[in-house]
């Protein structure tokens, strides 16, 4: 074998070395930073921004959506965007990492595109869900002590409602209303419809695969709500114009309420428990049905105070667990 | 091709047989053999689905015959209610009166906007075609297009700065029936009276249908037709929108529909357009509120599910 040859042969060695080292010390450079905890956090779902703040992590979170409202900090935090994101004011933030909520493969993709780390996990459709995002996100921003804190608390209230109602007591049929005109319910696959049965309720809507049904005036009559919850304050005129409700056993005995505040129903982060509450508290009102539940009695429409939640003392929005 | 009396004869009995099924079907699946009804029953009989059926049927009647009259104005076999940009003028007043949460004023909520913003677009399209001094059918169908399409834009853009409010109004934009129709009375007595003046313009419709040289030869005043159709249209148009959103393909198919089975005399077109459109959302919207209980699909998608299929089928035989 010629010197040359050798020396040919050695070189290559050598590079082949050198790309390996090279490659292996790269990847734990990437992951090493993966892993570091991200100073610079921008949040594109007011969610997110919600449960960042609650596990101690506001102090990192740059930038938010116009919606963030929640905690009063993050009303103060440089918009990125709200129903749209406009990626090049996320890119001017220099985040480490873009975080979101709902059904994001596309703008995680486009984020890539621009080298900005972003990850967008699924919407929570249970509390379950809601325990597991809030703790996957304490993974990835490194707060894992303070989301374990909250989370064994949220837990103990969730136990603590459910023992409330033991299984074989009555539940009361709750219709939750998200929107109307037209009227829409939440149906099964939803964190409400999970949040209604841990209240010892029965959403009357829980057998629809839509998510957010559109239901007719005939099923309202047919399946007979106990309860009525109207989500939002906006919806209070429609519902004490529209004579069905008054037929309900809800409209009878007055157990037609209207949350205070829309985002305590329509966020699946950590101030769940707000709603749970007051889910527990509206539910555990009903009395079981007299033995005859037939009355030939022409009922009145519920007048508009009923509609007012009695005491919202523990909703106080903005602040959380 | 039927003789004009035997189709209303099947329209009529058509009508019947949907009216006795949409009655028995729907949340609570009545048995008209078990005789008695249940306290439940009869308040979703006569309180929720007749009330429905009969804004069904009235706003699918209007907009046929706010249909029949626009593709005999406009000589054009792709007209419909909305060619004129009504759809959006209506969208954009609702879209106005959502943001403005202007929504639980009954009538003089979303109704009363949309109806104005439907009015009010037709007059803007007359106007701007009347300014440009050239008052052809094709100076009609464009601006209303781009009128049109400029609306969308707007309304598009108040919907997407209102952020939150914007599922709502588009459920609306796909047409409704579902919600308390206390604008019925209203539509009746308004709708009603304008869709029987078009009847009674069907003969000059007949004669405009031949051109406007020979329309004007035979001593009709065809601006003077034209001022007065667009008008009562619009006017049906913007009631049944009011009424139950934007409910596409309705308008389009069915005056072709007893066209292609019949003929095209505008003094039978106009009455059984009226019958068969409303027989025929009225079955649309049977199928809307029970193939997927408990929920409900929205009404536009079924009529345009089935509208789209048959209006290519049109196209195709008039090649």
């Amino acid at each position: 074998m010629s010197r040359l040859a050798i020396i040919q042969r050695m070189l290559c060695r050598l590079t082949l070395f050198i790309c390996i080292v090279y490659g292996l010390l790269l990847n734990v450079l990437i992951i090493g930073a993966d892993v570091a905890s991200p100073k610079r956090i921008v949040s594109i779902s007011p969610v997110m921004t919600e449960i960042l703040y609650a596990i101690g992590a506001g102090d990192y979170v740059v930038g938010a959506t116009r919606w963030c409202n929640t905690p009063d900090a993050a009303k103060a935090l440089p918009r990125v965007g709200d129903s749209t994101i406009s990626i090049e004011t996320v890119a001017s933030l220099e985040p480490d990492v873009v975080l979101g909520l709902g059904n994001g493969e596309s703008l995680e993709y486009s984020f890539k595109r621009w080298s900005i780390p972003a990850t967008i996990y699924h919407s929570p459709r249970s509390v379950d869900d809601i325990f597991s995002v809030i703790s996957q996100v304490a993974d990835r921003v490194n707060r894992r002590a303070s989301a374990d804190e909250l989370l064994s608390q949220l837990k103990i209230e969730v136990a603590d409602i459910q023992s409330q109602t033991p299984s074989g007591s009555y539940m009361p049929n709750v219709l939750m209303i998200v929107w109307t005109p037209p009227y829409m319910s939440v149906g099964k696959r939803t964190f409400l419809s999970d949040m209604i049965r841990i209240a010892g309720g029965k959403n009357i809507m829980d057998d629809s695969d839509v998510s957010f049904p559109k239901i007719s005036r005939e099923i309202i009559v047919k399946r007979a709500p106990d309860v009525i919850l109207l989500t939002s304050p906006d919806y209070q005129e429609i519902i004490a114009q529209d004579q069905v409700f008054s037929r309900t056993r809800a409209g009878q005995l007055g157990h037609m309420y209207v949350s205070p505040d829309p985002d305590i129903f329509s966020r699946a982060g950590p101030r769940f428990i707000h709603g749970l509450r007051l889910l527990r508290n509206i539910i555990s009102r009903v009395p079981p049905p007299p033995p005859t539940p037939h009355t030939d009695r022409r009922p009145s429409l519920p007048s508009l105070h009923d509609l007012m939640l009695e005491d919202n003392d523990d909703v106080i929005p903005g602040q959380l667990p | 091709m039927i003789a004009p009396r035997y189709l209303l004869i099947f329209i009529l009995l058509l009508c019947i047989g949907v009216f006795i099924i949409s009655l028995l079907s729907g949340a609570v699946w009545i048995n008209p053999l078990s005789g008695e009804l249940s306290n439940t029953e009869a308040l979703i009989l006569f309180d929720i689905r007749l009330p429905r059926m009969f804004n069904a049927f009235i706003v699918g009647a209007f907009l046929s015959v706010a249909g029949a009259a626009f593709q005999g104005l406009l000589q054009n076999p792709l007209a419909d209610p909305y060619i004129l940009g009504v759809s959006a003028g209506s969208g954009l007043g609702a879209a106005v009166a959502i943001v403005c949460g202007l929504t639980g004023l009954g009538i003089f909520g979303i109704p009363l906007f949309a109806f104005l913003g439907a009015l009010g677009t037709v007059f803007l399209v007359y106007g701007l075609v009347r300014a440009s001094g050239n008052m052809s059918i094709r100076q009609f169908i464009l601006t209303g297009v781009i009128v049109n399409a400029f609306l969308s834009a707007v309304m598009m853009g108040i919907l997407f700065f209102s952020g939150d409010r914007m599922s709502g109004v588009i459920h609306w934009l796909l047409g409704d029936l579902s919600t308390p129709s206390i604008q019925q009375y209203p539509l009746v007595i308004i709708g009603l009276p304008a869709s029987l003046l078009m009847w009674a313009m069907s003969h000059q419709l007949n004669l405009a249908a031949m051109g406007d040289a020979v329309a004007q030869s035979m001593g009709v005043s065809i601006h003077q037709l034209r001022r007065r159709l667009f008008v009562l249209a619009s006017i049906t148009t913007g009631l049944a929108v009011s009424s139950a959103g934007i409910i596409g393909f309705v308008g389009l198919i069915v005056p072709h529909c007893i066209r292609l089975l019949s003929h095209d005399d505008f003094r039978w077109l106009i009455p059984l357009s009226f019958l068969l459109g409303g027989g025929f959302l009225m079955a649309c919207d049977t199928i809307a509120r029970t193939v997927i209980l408990p929920s409900e699909l929205p009404i536009g998608l079924l009529t345009s599910f089935l509208g789209g299929p048959f209006f290519i089928w049109v196209l195709l035989r008039a090649r």
